[in-house]
């Protein structure tokens, strides 16, 4: 395929995703009448794009998120800009972005770290082979490589600590010795049939989103590690619509999902912030959220049927029922294993017709205790839309600076706000005033009364509604704030995010000490700049929410940045715990929080996992080293 | 803590230290531009600014108040209406409110009361004070006072709006709330009301402890409450209470905050306005009830100069830090509201507790008449003025080896003490030729002048009795304030005096063999003096280091020591401070022994003391020994000895003497002290009271 068209219609379906985002449907989704439920009706699903092509380095950032194309940048003018052209702020000039980094973090346009644009591939460490294990391999067909880039690109996540070193030009002391590229399922049975008899430490991996260091290889791994890639198992297998299930394979990224479950008028409505890159299996390995898990569910609510291909067999339940009472709920075992017991290998999804309405909201509250109250109220009464969030002051500020100079919709979103702050905003306190970003979605009567139940419960709480832009506006944000970090790196600048879930009472104590902690924890590290500490409500639940962290500080003076780094997040999960909040919400364990786990299950807990990893994995095949 | 003084000790010239009042005056300060200062205290980063009604209304929303209503709702039958009511009755009692016209209205007569009877000044340490201002900015503060008068939180108020410190919420006794006015206009000022005793009533338990939490966690002012719980009477420290201090620690431990800070505080006189009334209240005749005009009344006391106010603020404990080790993750199983603190936890908390009261004991500031009142009452039938003279001298010498900080003014010892017994002629008598002062005699004045309100019928003693006796209590509760700093010494004296009688010098010892006598002699007089739990081998050690400050021992080896030669005066004088205290015990001992009766716990001191009264003519029997609350000291040691067992019968409390054990401690305290004489008939006198009852 060339390239070049490959990308340009990329781009395209990227527009699509975002406009999905932000439009409500024009019209009503065709809804798709087959009735088969056999294994022969591929056709059903036309495999559309993929996003990650086998080289996924043409596409993506070799040091940095997301696409190539992409990225916040200081013009001559000192002005910030988004450059490429697959978001919808792509090519546009945030003019108060600068000074507004200035202000909270304090960054100089003079004080820089560049990152080495070329790895030195010579450098690279030299892998380990096992020749008779590549041997057998390749007589499966399965495609395998050494080359110096591809391991390299699948030997990280997104740590700062890992982006830290990359942007040097460096690499972690073992990095994968190969990588295979599985076509499916029996590909994957075989692979790891060969992995027992020749002793080979097997890494799987997906989109490489993660955030815990779990694709890191062991540095004492002194087996061959043999990384496998599942973008390569990326199809909708069968798609059943009677009973509202889809199968899939496990390398399928999240946007190509949707796009192509979008096109026969279903979706599975699992929207992770990482959706642009990560993919199913990942999200089945460590227990991922989507934003609107409201309607839809979380991965756990979504999975009827998981296949994991284990070094004893494969691990599966023998029906797809809605629910059973048969002894512990294996998936749950499989959920969130992150790579250490075995392959996940196809999946099998409730979908759901496509939303025939979608709409976006705004509240601002006067502070952020009033805005907690207000979401916990309206978990409460089951009202909650699709996606409820709340962001802090600083991150309502935050989202002003990112304001583009007026275009598009943003100028209508701009007047609306100005209106907005002469005719309501008074007796708002802009030093404490917060903001909830909302997103409908569903049959429009029932989106109308939703959004009546939660404007209703918001005024008890001085909220008021702050418009509909203000929160398309937010929630188009979600997927270029990411780009941020990269900037940051660029002018002296760690930031990292993490999260947490928490009891809807210990919310804001837990926000509130969690922030002053860091600001302390700075100050012991000798940070001498102003430390950016904001925080979110991303979603809901009955009995707590999940609260996203953002930390930002300027590492110029420091020794060792990420060692600094380091410390100020684990004081910070220090206090998390502390407030009796989780370990994570979404992210997972991986290796970086590893060291949590006795504070946060017990021995006989931690004892039951390890014995469950014995029996499946007792030559521990899948080494990665991950959660225990 | 450094030597805060000039090496001159001029008051004037205290470095580290501002006199408040005479700052002012030099300012040209007048009391009216005091209480119309401006008044810009820092404020708690995360403090949102709320009316006082808001406070109480929030502990009455919040869940434990809620959750314990319905709990009596459920388990007491009664209406969730009336139960409300109550609940907001309970708050409004409770309550401060803030008025600031009425507080500068109080500060313009408060300043004017210090000014008149302070004449030497109020002076406040005030480098820590500037540290303090930033810490108020970024975690919410308490501040514990030591408790030895009235004016303890009066004084501290208005120190606080002098250096523009945010004017404290006080935890005050249910007493103040009687008062007409004063009572309100206290509550104006910050005072909130707490039923001295609450332990069982939980609803008032929850709406207190809400009320408490919700104004620490906002930070609307700093919490300010007493750890001792009440006022000392005696001059020493007494034992903390930890009923409070886990009040004020939950929210650290269950992460409602990110910090608190303790602020322990110690309030030295030089002379306390209650020195009469406490005086008459270890004797066992009853406070009058505080009321306003109780209060004009006492304005007569304000003709007299009490010398000076040493405010000290001492170093902040943070709850983080001290509490760091311990996870609270514990509590992150049940709702918050439910009040469950770890076993570790109390354990903790009871330490911190000592830490708190041995701080504030640190930091204290000690005048010569101290000193003085520590010299006379080892002679309570008067000595020469030039014999006081000498032993102050030698009294100064051991203090300034042993760091003890005493104000000594500027002139000679002599100058100093002559000064000080006029200051305090009204307790003391001098008697003699005028032109040879150092053959006057100096003694305990028997003439008292009945503080009014006083019913002295009502007591044990008749009131011959009382008149000679109070002022040697009065005396021995100034000595009192100095005997932190000699107890553990002293207790080493004792077991070293216990074989020979007195100590040769070049004798050697291992402090190992000590151990046993200071275990038992510690155990003995836990309720006298503040000993951290559990610190048996630290106290051992910090006598020994007294001893060897003052040359008395010297380290030889490794773990042994050898007594020089002037170490016997020194143990000789140790022992004889405490010789009454164990003088004290033993009697009380004699008394459970010899008297068949039942005893009821309430009136037993009571008892005890009237039969000492008895015997008070008795060589080795002192006044001192007729304090209450030296007697209900001994018997509280003594249940928690278990030589004393304590059970209900119908609602009543009734001790029970465990004979053996009462034998053998009385032998055994027979064995460091000269006993008081008791004859046969006395003891058997007892027993036949008791028969005919």
């Amino acid at each position: 395929m060339n390239p070049a068209t490959n990308q340009i219609s990329k781009e395209k379906a990227r527009l699509d995703t975002i406009a999905r985002h932000i439009q409500p449907k024009a019209e009503k989704p065709k809804l798709v009448t087959s009735t088969c439920i056999s294994m022969s009706n591929e056709n059903i699903v036309k495999p559309g794009i993929r996003s990650i092509p086998r080289k996924r380095e043409e596409v993506l950032k070799l040091h940095g998120w997301g696409y190539n194309d992409s990225q916040f940048k200081m013009n001559e003018k000192g002005v910030i800009t988004f450059t490429g052209s697959k978001y919808k702020l792509s090519g546009m000039v945030m003019p108060q972005l600068r000074p507004w980094m200035t202000e909270t973090i304090g960054i100089e346009v003079d004080e820089t770290s560049e990152s080495i644009k070329n790895i030195d591939l010579s450098k690279i460490p030299k892998p380990i082979v096992n020749e008779e294990f590549t041997n057998e391999l390749s007589k499966t067909g399965m495609e395998i490589s050494t080359d110096p880039m591809d391991r390299l690109v699948r030997s990280h996540g997104h740590t700062l600590e890992e982006l830290f070193l990359l942007r040097k030009g460096e690499t972690n002391k073992r990095i994968p010795d190969m990588i295979v590229f599985p076509r499916n399922h029996d590909d994957v049975v075989k692979l790891v049939a060969l992995a027992v008899r020749y002793n080979i430490c097997l890494i799987p991996i997906g989109g490489g989103t993660t955030v815990t260091l779990a694709l890191v290889c062991p540095e004492n791994e002194e087996r061959c590690i043999a990384t496998v890639d599942m973008t390569q198992m990326n199809q909708i297998l069968w798609v059943d619509e009677k009973n509202l299930l889809a199968r899939i394979e496990a390398g399928i990224i999240g946007q190509d999902l949707e796009r192509d479950l979008a096109a026969i008028g279903l979706c599975t409505g699992h929207e992770p912030d990482s959706m642009e890159f990560s993919s199913l299996g990942g999200w089945v390995a460590t227990r991922a959220s989507g934003m609107k898990k409201n309607v839809y569910g979380n991965i756990e609510d979504l999975l009827v049927h998981v296949r994991m291909v284990t070094p004893r067999g494969v691990l599966e339940k023998n029906c797809m029922v809605p629910r059973m009472s048969a002894g512990p709920d294996l998936h749950q075992f499989i959920l969130g294993s992150e790579g250490t017991l075995g392959i996940i290998t196809e999946v099998t999804l409730r979908v759901r017709p496509l939303p025939e309405c979608q709409r976006y909201g705004s509240i601002v509250f006067p502070n952020f205790a009033r805005g907690v109250e207000c979401l916990r109220e309206v978990a409460l009464n089951r009202c909650a839309p699709a996606s409820i969030r709340l962001m802090d002051n600083q991150q309502f500020r935050f989202g002003q600076a990112l304001k583009p100079e007026s275009e598009g919709i943003f100028s209508s979103f701009i007047d609306g706000m100005k209106k907005f702050y002469v005719t309501k905003i008074k007796g708002y306190d802009p030093a404490n005033m917060c903001v909830a970003t909302l997103l409908f979605e569903g049959d429009p009567t029932v989106v109308a009364q939703q959004e009546k139940a939660v404007y209703e419960i918001a005024a008890k709480y001085q909220g008021m509604p702050a418009g509909e832009d203000n929160g398309q506006r937010g929630y188009m944000l979600t997927f270029v704030i990411a780009y941020l970090r990269d900037i940051g790196f660029d002018y002296e600048v760690v930031s990292e995010s993490f999260e947490t879930s928490v009891p809807w009472d210990r919310v804001t104590d837990l926000c509130r000490n969690v922030k002053d902690r860091i600001h302390h924890e700075c100050i012991n590290q000798g940070v001498r700049y102003p430390v950016m500490s904001t925080c979110r409500v991303t979603q809901t639940y009955d009995a707590g929410a999940c609260v996203y962290f953002y930390l930002a500080f300027k590492y110029r003076g420091l020794a060792d940045p990420v060692k600094s780094y380091l410390a100020v997040e684990n004081a910070a999960r220090d206090e998390i715990l502390a407030n009796g909040g989780s370990i994570s919400h979404h992210h997972g364990v991986g290796k970086l929080r590893k060291q949590y786990m006795s504070r946060t299950v017990t021995d006989a807990a931690v004892g039951t996992i390890k014995s469950v990893k014995e029996y499946l994995d007792p030559r521990n095949i899948f080494g990665s080293g991950n959660l225990v | 803590m450094e030597l805060l003084y000039g090496s001159q000790g001029s008051q004037k010239t205290q470095s580290g230290y501002i006199n408040m009042l005479n700052n002012s005056k030099q300012q040209n300060f007048s009391t009216l531009r005091f209480a119309t200062k401006d008044f810009k205290p820092p404020k708690y980063m995360h403090c949102h600014d709320r009316h006082t009604t808001k406070i109480w209304q929030t502990a009455m929303e919040s869940d434990r108040v809620q959750w314990i209503i319905q709990q009596v709702v459920r388990e007491e039958s009664k209406s969730e209406e009336d139960v409300k009511q109550e609940a907001e009755h309970i708050l409004k009692e409770l309550a401060f409110t803030d008025h600031m016209t009425i507080l500068r209205m109080l500060g313009y007569v408060l300043f004017k009361v210090l000014h008149s009877i302070y004449h030497d000044g109020v002076f406040i340490n005030i480098e820590t004070v500037k540290k303090l201002k930033d810490m108020i900015k970024h975690h919410p503060v308490v501040f514990m006072p030591s408790h030895r008068s009235y004016m303890d939180f009066t004084i501290l108020s208005v120190v606080c709006f002098y250096l523009d410190l945010p004017l404290p919420a006080i935890a005050a006794g249910m007493d103040f709330m009687g008062m007409k006015v004063m009572g309100s206009v206290l509550r104006a000022c910050g005072a909130f009301y707490m039923r001295r005793s609450f332990g069982t009533d939980r609803l008032y338990w929850a709406l207190f402890t809400e009320y408490v939490h919700t104004i620490l966690i906002n930070g609307d002012r700093p919490m300010e409450f007493f750890i001792e719980g009440t006022r000392s009477r005696c001059g020493k420290s007494l034992n903390p209470k930890f009923g409070l201090l886990s009040v004020i620690a939950e929210p650290y431990l269950k992460a409602q905050t990110y910090d608190v800070l303790l602020i322990p505080i110690s309030i030295s006189y030089d002379r306390l306005l209650e020195e009469g009334l406490y005086g008459y209240e270890l004797l066992g005749i009853p406070k009058p009830k505080e009321s306003t005009s109780g209060l004009v009344k006492a304005s007569s006391i304000l003709r007299d100069n009490y010398g000076s106010v040493h405010v000290n603020f001492c170093d902040h404990i943070s709850l983080r830090k001290y509490f760091g080790h311990l996870d609270r993750a514990v509590h992150a199983c049940y709702p918050r509201y439910m009040l469950r603190l770890s076993s570790e936890e109390q354990k903790y908390m009871e330490i911190l507790g000592y830490k708190i009261v041995l701080q504030q004991q640190h930091n204290m500031n000690y005048t010569p008449w101290a000193v003085m009142a520590l010299v006379l009452s080892q002679h309570p039938h008067g000595m020469d003025m030039g014999c006081l003279i000498e032993e102050t001298i030698w009294l100064k010498i051991i203090m300034d080896k042993c760091k003890i900080k005493v104000n000594w003014s500027t002139g000679s010892v002599q100058d100093i003490v002559q000064a000080n017994l006029k200051k305090f002629k009204h307790l003391i008598e001098v008697e003699g030729p005028c032109n040879d002062v150092p053959k006057s005699i100096v003694r305990v004045s028997g003439i008292t002048h009945e503080v009014k309100g006083h019913k002295t019928f009502s007591s044990n003693l008749d009131p011959t009795t009382i008149q000679e006796t109070v002022n040697h209590i009065i005396i021995g509760n100034y000595r009192n304030q100095l005997l932190h700093h000699f107890v553990r010494p002293s207790l080493i004296a004792f077991s070293l005096l216990r074989r020979s009688g007195r100590s040769c010098p070049g004798t050697q010892f291992n402090p190992d063999t000590l151990l046993p006598d200071f275990k038992f002699l510690r155990d003995l007089l836990v309720r006298e003096f503040i000993f951290e739990p559990k610190k048996l081998n630290d106290d051992l050690k910090q006598g020994l280091q007294f001893l060897v400050q003052c040359n008395a021992v010297v380290l030889e080896g490794f773990n042994s020591f050898i007594l020089e030669k002037q170490a016997n005066k020194l143990l000789q004088f140790l022992k004889s401070i405490f010789s009454v205290f164990l003088g004290g015990y033993w009697l009380t001992i004699q008394f459970l022994l010899n008297s068949t009766e039942t005893h009821l716990q309430p009136t037993l001191p009571g008892k005890v003391q009237k039969w000492i009264a008895g015997i008070l003519r008795n060589p080795g029997v002192e006044h001192e020994m007729l304090s209450l609350h030296m007697i209900s000291n001994a018997l509280h040691a003594l249940v928690g000895l278990g030589y004393l067992s304590v059970y209900r019968v119908d609602n009543q409390k009734i001790v029970q003497p465990i004979q053996d054990q009462l034998v053998g401690a009385a032998s055994k305290i027979a064995q460091f002290i000269d006993i008081p004489y008791l004859d046969g008939t006395q003891a058997t006198k007892l027993g036949s009271t008791a028969a005919k009852l």
